[in-house]
């Protein structure tokens, strides 16, 4: 007797698995839910609902959905203030019944429930630049990756090193990027998992080192160009420019995994993130007047560099007072 | 070792000479075992009437800007100071007008008729002259003769102060005399005078107790009977003009003369050149935990010129340092190389142009690595034709490196190019 009324109960509270398509004014997400017969599901604005819509026309707890029977649903409006639609038809004071496909509206919000087990379209596209790799690499990538960073890192500041390279400067050099890189990874990937329900902290990491060995090979350049030309400018524009560039990239792909902007925003985003640090950066020496441009110092810092990374021909003394001849000739004082 | 000199003027408390620090070291171990100095028998109370103090006023403040010493030379009413005294007038003289006041409280107006910004003199005429003046002394003095120097320091009062002269500043281009008193603030352009009341000079610095220094009378006898035609629209020509004369007589026997080798770490350099330079070098050999060894030589000209309180100029200085790699690699080594360069005179935008400077690679090879040359120049905005230049001679190789430097301050441009080529040259003897 006890088993006869046993099977029917445990067929009853398997769940189903459904998905919530929700269609907002900017935004489209899709939510898995599993629901149980007479389970209800609540929707609304507030955290503790089991499909959260961001909408303002919806109310905190706008609707419940529980279902009596096997993709049926019934839907109840919580008395709210703009009221609930079934298939175009309102729900007024009482329940109104819903089928899989069939669209809920609520505010300026469309929920369309759709069974688990048929296809459903993804609700963000992946980026084609950056997902489809950097998401199926794998962990000796990530590690391979990771070393050649911290070998770059350590080669950088053991070639700057004044004084005998004692492990801890090895030590406090791969630290600060590790810190660094974390802080940044876990940043964007809260942001991610927030706006696109994935973390992606994988790929975070990967952008993070990329970009630090494109950084580093950007200043070793502009060392070179610098103690070739001897034009602080020349070196500057050259590695300002150059990791400009890079930084766009990289903030281009940081978005991609970690926010719902389309291409086209994700681009806006990082130029405008890139040329408002670049601004910062330079905003004092830019609006500079003339007399505030003036210095007792000479405006060259001369660097050393090894012989073999000197491609300027070499000239002579006679030819160099040759030119300096020229150096006393000042527009400022025509 | 940083010793400077002290203004004796209000409001330009230091004229800072740069110069002289052996002597300056010398004369405050003198001034320890001088002999107490004889009371002066004869009377000098007359001697206050003639000291005036001289006021450069800018009438927007209301106010006197800076102040000094001064005393009448003629009986039309000539009246010598310091340049020093009414630089303020000089670099404005649209702004600023010269007063004075006698000891008996009488007021008046002052004219700037000429000055010597090289000997630190001015002339000016009292529009009312008095009788009485001072003569100027023609005898030579001997060593330890006391001279009586009168001025009003800081605005106190006419004050005396005797002391010793100490015969003329050694390690200086220009004359002056090493005066064992106390001068303070606001005795620049007074007189000193000897026991016959006769000016022997005219006070003009210090450099701490007792060790002060006088312009001596033959500069104000020289710059009192010379024609004048200065004007305040003339006063920039005038001084561009005095200093590139100074300079000229001053550089070109650097340029003509023989700079004997002296050896410096290992390298054939040279040392000081002329009495005037004085050289002191410097080691970090003694301390333990070095990665580099260092030993560098600092020389530097013993005189300049105060034109403004932010406008100096007539430095010549020039320095070495070698660095040996002890534990660095070749790399590293290198990566500590940063060379810069700055101004040695005190300028700033109303004055100079900012530096340009040029750089070449003048020879390589891979033994020794390679030699860079970088030459900096700027120009003066208002002396016309003069220019401070900066000078870098670097040999780099991966285990050690040589940098030599020379620093001009206002000079003329083919000046600046020999004096340049001859450095360059006696910094590259192997």
């Amino acid at each position: 007797m006890n088993e006869s009324h046993a099977a029917p109960d445990v067929l009853d509270t398997q769940p189903n698995e459904l998905v919530f398509e929700v269609q907002g004014k900017n935004q489209r997400h899709v939510e898995r839910v599993s629901i149980r017969p007479n389970q209800t599901i609540n929707i609304g604005r507030a955290w503790n609902n089991t499909i959260i819509v961001q909408d303002q026309y919806v109310d905190a707890n706008h609707l419940s959905i529980t279902m009596p029977e096997q993709n049926r649903f019934s839907v109840a409006d919580n008395n709210t203030l703009n009221g609930s639609e079934v298939n175009g038809q309102a729900v007024c004071g009482g329940v109104q019944y819903c089928e899989l496909n069939q669209v809920i509206r609520i505010g300026d919000t469309s929920i369309t429930i759709h069974d688990a087990n048929r296809p459903v379209a993804p609700a963000l596209e992946r980026s084609a630049w950056f997902s489809p790799k950097l998401r199926s690499v794998s962990i000796g990538s990530i590690l391979a990756l990771t070393f050649l960073t911290i070998v770059i890192a350590l080669t950088e500041s053991w070639l700057g090193s004044v004084k005998e390279y004692q492990f801890r400067d090895g030590a406090t050099v791969v630290l600060g990027l590790a810190l660094s890189f974390f802080v940044w990874v876990v940043l964007f990937g809260s942001m991610g998992k927030l706006l696109r329900a994935e973390s992606n902290m994988k790929i975070h990491w990967l952008l993070c080192c990329a970009f630090y060995i494109i950084l580093a090979l950007i200043f070793a350049v502009s060392t070179i160009v610098h103690f070739n030309t001897h034009s602080m400018l020349a070196s500057q524009i050259f590695s300002y420019a150059l990791s400009s560039v890079a930084a766009i990239i990289f903030l281009f792909g940081t978005l991609s995994v970690a926010s719902n902007l389309g291409s086209l925003g994700r681009w806006v985003w990082s130029i405008l993130l890139v040329s408002t640090m670049l601004l910062s950066i330079h905003s004092n020496s830019l609006f500079l007047k003339e007399h505030q441009r003036w210095s007792s110092y000479s405006d060259k810092k001369l660097v050393a560099l090894p012989d073999f990374l000197l491609f300027r021909q070499a000239s002579s003394v006679d030819a160099h007072f040759d030119k300096v001849d020229d150096l006393f000739e000042f527009d400022e004082l025509n | 070792m940083n010793f400077r000199f002290m203004v004796v003027q209000w409001r330009v408390p230091t004229l800072a000479s740069l110069a002289a620090h052996a002597s300056v070291l010398a004369c405050v171990c003198f001034s320890l075992i001088v002999a107490p100095i004889a009371v002066a028998e004869e009377d000098f109370s007359s001697y206050y009437d003639l000291v005036y103090q001289i006021r450069v006023v800018s009438p927007q403040a209301a106010s006197k800007s800076s102040i000094g010493s001064g005393f009448q030379v003629s009986s039309d009413g000539l009246l010598i100071t310091n340049y020093h005294v009414v630089s303020s007038y000089v670099q404005h003289p649209e702004t600023h007008h010269i007063e004075y006041q006698s000891f008996r409280g009488d007021q008046g107006r002052l004219e700037l008729l000429d000055f010597d910004v090289v000997n630190d003199l001015a002339v000016l005429r009292l529009d009312k002259a008095q009788s009485g003046f001072f003569k100027l002394n023609s005898v030579p003095m001997k060593k330890g003769q006391v001279v009586y120097a009168l001025g009003n320091p800081r605005d106190y009062g006419v004050t005396m102060v005797p002391g010793p002269n100490n015969g003329m500043v050694e390690h200086s281009y220009n004359e002056q005399i090493l005066f064992s008193g106390s001068l303070n603030p606001g005795m620049s352009g007074g007189p000193a005078v000897n026991e016959l009341g006769h000016v022997v000079g005219v006070n003009v610095a210090t450099a701490g107790a007792a060790l002060s220094f006088l312009i001596p009378a033959s500069k104000v006898k020289k710059l009192a009977q010379s024609p004048r035609n200065l004007t305040s629209d003339s006063y920039s020509d005038a001084i561009a003009a005095q200093l590139k004369a100074w300079q000229r007589d001053r550089i070109q026997p650097l340029i003509d003369i023989d700079w004997s080798s002296e050896t410096f770490a290992g390298e054939s350099l040279f040392g000081e050149l002329r009495n005037d330079f004085q050289c002191w070098g410097d080691t970090n050999e003694d301390r333990n935990r070095r990665s580099i060894d260092w030993v560098s030589k600092s020389c530097r000209s013993a005189n300049y010129i105060y034109l403004d309180n932010s406008l100096s100029t007539g430095q010549i200085n020039y320095s070495f340092e070698k660095r040996t790699s002890i534990k660095l690699s070749s790399t590293q080594f290198l990566a500590s190389i940063e060379s810069g360069m700055g101004a040695d005179n005190d300028s700033n935008f109303d004055h100079s142009t900012n530096y340009q400077c040029h750089n070449d690679f003048v020879d390589r090879d891979a033994k020794n690595g390679y030699r860079r040359v970088t030459t900096c120049v700027r120009a003066y905005k208002r002396l016309s034709g003069l220019y401070d230049s900066l000078l870098l001679v670097e040999r780099i190789s991966g285990e050690s490196s040589l940098v030599t430097h020379l620093s001009i301050a206002g000079a003329e441009k083919d000046q600046i190019a020999a004096l340049n080529r001859k450095f360059v040259e006696a910094s590259s003897h192997e």
